[in-house]
C-alpha cells in the first residue's frame, strides 16, 4: 500500500478526536491514523512500514502516562526507516527545559501550543508534508491540492 | 560562642584570670533575679561565669502609661548572655554608668565584676586598664556583630514568610474569583450542549429515526476499547465493506463483534457508510460534556486548595463521612476489594464535605496508583478508631484516626516529602482531579483541623493515617 500516513498521538481520546477532525481536509489524499500513546504509536508505525506505507508526519502530545511525546519523537528520529518523517509536538504545558529537550532529543520540526488554531495546525502539517514528499523523493503531483506551494517552490529553485 | 584569633584570646584569658577571679567581686544571681535594671546606675563591668542571662529593653514611650501590657512592662528581648560573655561593657567604658537593659538570670547564675575603682594590674607590663581591656572590647564588638547578623537574617526570614502568607491570601481570593467566572462559562457550555443534544435528538427522531439512533449511539458512547483494537476492526470494515476510513471507524465504535454485525445486517453498514456524521455529531456533544466536566472538576479542586468557604458544625460523624466517600467512589472502586472496619468514634467539630474530600482524595490516589501499576487483586482497607494519647502533652489528648491502606506499589522514598505539595504529580494532567492537587488538598484540610498525616509505605502495603483531634485546639 503505497500510501502517505499522518499519525496523531494523544492519550486523551477527546483531544485526539479534535486533532483528527482538524486534519480531515487532508484525508482525501493521505491516511490519518490515531494512536493512544507512545507504545501504540510505535506499533502502528511498524505495521504501516511493514505494509510499505510512508509516514510523513507524527503529531504527538507531550504529557502522557509513561513516556512523553519528546521520548517518542526522539525514538522516531533515531529510526533509519523514519529518517524523513517530520515531527510535531503538541503541548499545553511546556517548560523551558521541555522545549530544549524537544529540540535536542526529540528533534521536533514544529511546536504547536494547546489550544491550537486549526488553520495554523493544518498549514504547519501541509508544510511538513511537502518537505517529506521532497525529501523522500515521492512524486508530489498527485498531492498538489494539499501541498504548501511556497515550500515547494523554495525547495525546487 | 565567639571565637577570636590567638593573639586576642591569650590576653583575654589573662584579663579573665587576673580581674574576674577575686571572690570578693563574685555575685550569685538566683534564677529570675535581676543583674541590673534598665536605666539603673551601674559602675560595674560583668563577666558571666555560670548560667545564662537575658537582656530586655523597654521602649521609653511606655514609661508611666497606665496598665501596660506584660511585654511592655518587661520590654522586648534584645540579647542573651552566656558564660564567658561580658555585660555592661558600653556603660562601663563610656563612663555613662547607666544600663540600657534590664538583665535577668534565666537560671541560678554567677558573675564576676570589676568596678570604676578597680586598679590596673601590672600596668608597667601591660599598660593602663583600658589598654589591657582592648581584647574585651574586641570580643564585645564581635559579639554585637554576630547578634546583628542573626537579627537581620531572622528579620529577613520573617518578612519572607509574611510575603508568602500574603501571596497565599491573594491567590486564594483570586482563585475564588476565577472559579466563579469559569464555573459560569463552563456551565453555559455544559447546559447548551444538553439543549443542542435534546433538540437535535427530537428533530432527528421525527425526520430520520435511523440517524437519531446513530446520533444517540455517539452521544452515549462509553465503550472502552483499546485504540489498537479499534483501529484493527476499522481496517477490516474498510476492506470488507469498502467504507471510507471515517465511516469504518464509526462502525467499529458502534458494532462490537461479528454477531452484532450479523444482527444489524448489511443495510445498517451501508447506512453508517453514508450517515456516519450523525454519530460523530453525537460524539462531539458528548466530548463537550466530558470537557466541561473536567473543567469544573479542576475549578472545584483549585477552589478547595485556595481555601473555600467551610462551614463546620458540632456532631459530625467520621464513620459516616468515610461511607459517603466510598459511595461517591462506587464506580471507581468496583474492581477492587474494599474492607472496612469502623471503630466507635466520637462526633467531632467538622465540615462533612471537607472530611469526604479528604477520604476521596486519598482513596482516588490509591486507585490511580494501583491501576497504573496494574496491581493484581487490588485491595483497599479502611479502619477508623478513637485514640487517647495519654502522656503525650504536645498532641491533643484525643483524636479520631482513619487509616486508608492499599496493596499497591510502594511510594518511593525520594518523593515522600513531595507528594503533598501542590502540582507534584506522577500522573497525567487534566482529568478528574488532575493538576496534582489531590494530596495537597488533603494536607491543607488536615492542617486546618490541627490534625496530622502519617504515611507508611512498604512493598506490600501503603497506608495513610489521618489523625483528627476530637476537640478544636484554640490559639
Amino acid at each position: 500500500m503505497d500510501k502517505i500516513h499522518i499519525i496523531c498521538v494523544d492519550d486523551q481520546p477527546e483531544v485526539l478526536d479534535s486533532v483528527m477532525r482538524d486534519l480531515r481536509p487532508l484525508s482525501e489524499y493521505v491516511r490519518l491514523e490515531d494512536a493512544s500513546g507512545t507504545t501504540d504509536c510505535l506499533r502502528l508505525m511498524d505495521q504501516v512500514d511493514a505494509e510499505g506505507g510512508h509516514i510523513a508526519v507524527v503529531i504527538s502530545d507531550q504529557v502522557m502516562p509513561g513516556e512523553t511525546g519528546t521520548d517518542l519523537l526522539g525514538k522516531v528520529a533515531k529510526d533509519r526507516r523514519f529518517r524523513h518523517t517530520r515531527k510535531v509536538l503538541l503541548t499545553g504545558q511546556a517548560t523551558h527545559a521541555d522545549t530544549i529537550n524537544a529540540i535536542n532529543e526529540g528533534q521536533v520540526d514544529n511546536y504547536v501550543e494547546k489550544p491550537w488554531e486549526p488553520e495554523k495546525l493544518l498549514s504547519a502539517v501541509k508544510r511538513l508534508l511537502t518537505l517529506y514528499l521532497l525529501d523522500a523523493g515521492i512524486d508530489y503531483k498527485p498531492y498538489m491540492s494539499i501541498i504548501d506551494t511556497p515550500t515547494l517552490f523554495s525547495k525546487l529553485h | 560562642m565567639i571565637t577570636l584569633p590567638d593573639h586576642i584570646m591569650r590576653p583575654l584569658k589573662r584579663v579573665n584570670r587576673v580581674y574576674f577571679t577575686d571572690p570578693d567581686r563574685i555575685l550569685a544571681v538566683p534564677a529570675g533575679g535581676d543583674l541590673v535594671r534598665q536605666n539603673e546606675e551601674c559602675h560595674r563591668l560583668f563577666l558571666v561565669l555560670r548560667g545564662n542571662f537575658v537582656a530586655y529593653r523597654r521602649s521609653e514611650t511606655f514609661e508611666g502609661s497606665h496598665l501596660p501590657a506584660e511585654t511592655q512592662v518587661r520590654g522586648q528581648e534584645v540579647f542573651r548572655a552566656e558564660p564567658r560573655s561580658y555585660v555592661c561593657v558600653q556603660s562601663f567604658f563610656s563612663r555613662s554608668y547607666h544600663s540600657s537593659y534590664h538583665i535577668v538570670a534565666l537560671e541560678d547564675a554567677e558573675v564576676a565584676y570589676i568596678d570604676d575603682n578597680t586598679p590596673a594590674i601590672e600596668p608597667e607590663l601591660y599598660g593602663s586598664l583600658e589598654q589591657q581591656f582592648i581584647p574585651v572590647l574586641v570580643h564585645e564588638l564581635a559579639a554585637r556583630n554576630f547578634r546583628i547578623f542573626t537579627h537581620v537574617s531572622e528579620k529577613e526570614e520573617a518578612v519572607r514568610l509574611l510575603q508568602r502568607a500574603e501571596m497565599a491570601a491573594t491567590l486564594s481570593q483570586l482563585s475564588a474569583g476565577i472559579a466563579h467566572e469559569l464555573n459560569n462559562a463552563v456551565g453555559v457550555i455544559s447546559r447548551r450542549a444538553d439543549f443542542v443534544a435534546d433538540h437535535l435528538s427530537e428533530f432527528l427522531n421525527e425526520e430520520a429515526p435511523q440517524n437519531a439512533e446513530l446520533f444517540r449511539l455517539g452521544y452515549e458512547d462509553d465503550s472502552f476499547v483499546a485504540a489498537s483494537d479499534l483501529r484493527a476492526r476499522a481496517r477490516e470494515f474498510e476492506r470488507e465493506w469498502g467504507l471510507s476510513q471515517e465511516a469504518a471507524k464509526v462502525l467499529a465504535h458502534v458494532v462490537h463483534g461479528e454477531d452484532e454485525l450479523a444482527q444489524r445486517g448489511a443495510s445498517f453498514v451501508k447506512h453508517v457508510g453514508k450517515n456516519y456524521r450523525f454519530w460523530e455529531l453525537g460524539h462531539d456533544l458528548r466530548d463537550l460534556q466530558i470537557a466541561a466536566r473536567h473543567a469544573s472538576g479542576i475549578v472545584r479542586a483549585v477552589k478547595l486548595l485556595g481555601g473555600g468557604s467551610s462551614s463546620r458544625t458540632e456532631g459530625v460523624n467520621v464513620n459516616q463521612s468515610v461511607k459517603d466517600a466510598l459511595s461517591l467512589l462506587t464506580n471507581r472502586i468496583k474492581n477492587m476489594r474494599v474492607f472496612t472496619q469502623f471503630g466507635e468514634t466520637p462526633a467531632i467539630f467538622a465540615d462533612l464535605t471537607e472530611l469526604v474530600q479528604i477520604w476521596t482524595n486519598i482513596i482516588k490516589n490509591a486507585c490511580d496508583a494501583m491501576e497504573h501499576a496494574a496491581t493484581p487483586q487490588p485491595e483497599i482497607s479502611i479502619t477508623t478508631s478513637h485514640i487517647h494519647a495519654d502522656g503525650l502533652q504536645l498532641l491533643p489528648a484525643e483524636y479520631v484516626a482513619v487509616t486508608i491502606s492499599n496493596n499497591g506499589p510502594p511510594i518511593p522514598e525520594e518523593i515522600r516529602d513531595k507528594i503533598f505539595q501542590p502540582s507534584f504529580t506522577t500522573k497525567k494532567l487534566g482529568l478528574d482531579f488532575g493538576l496534582g492537587l489531590g494530596l495537597s488538598i488533603v494536607r491543607r484540610l488536615v492542617d486546618s483541623y490541627g490534625g496530622t498525616i502519617e504515611l507508611h509505605s512498604s512493598n506490600s502495603i501503603t497506608s495513610f493515617t489521618v489523625n483528627l483531634p476530637t476537640t478544636q485546639i484554640h490559639g
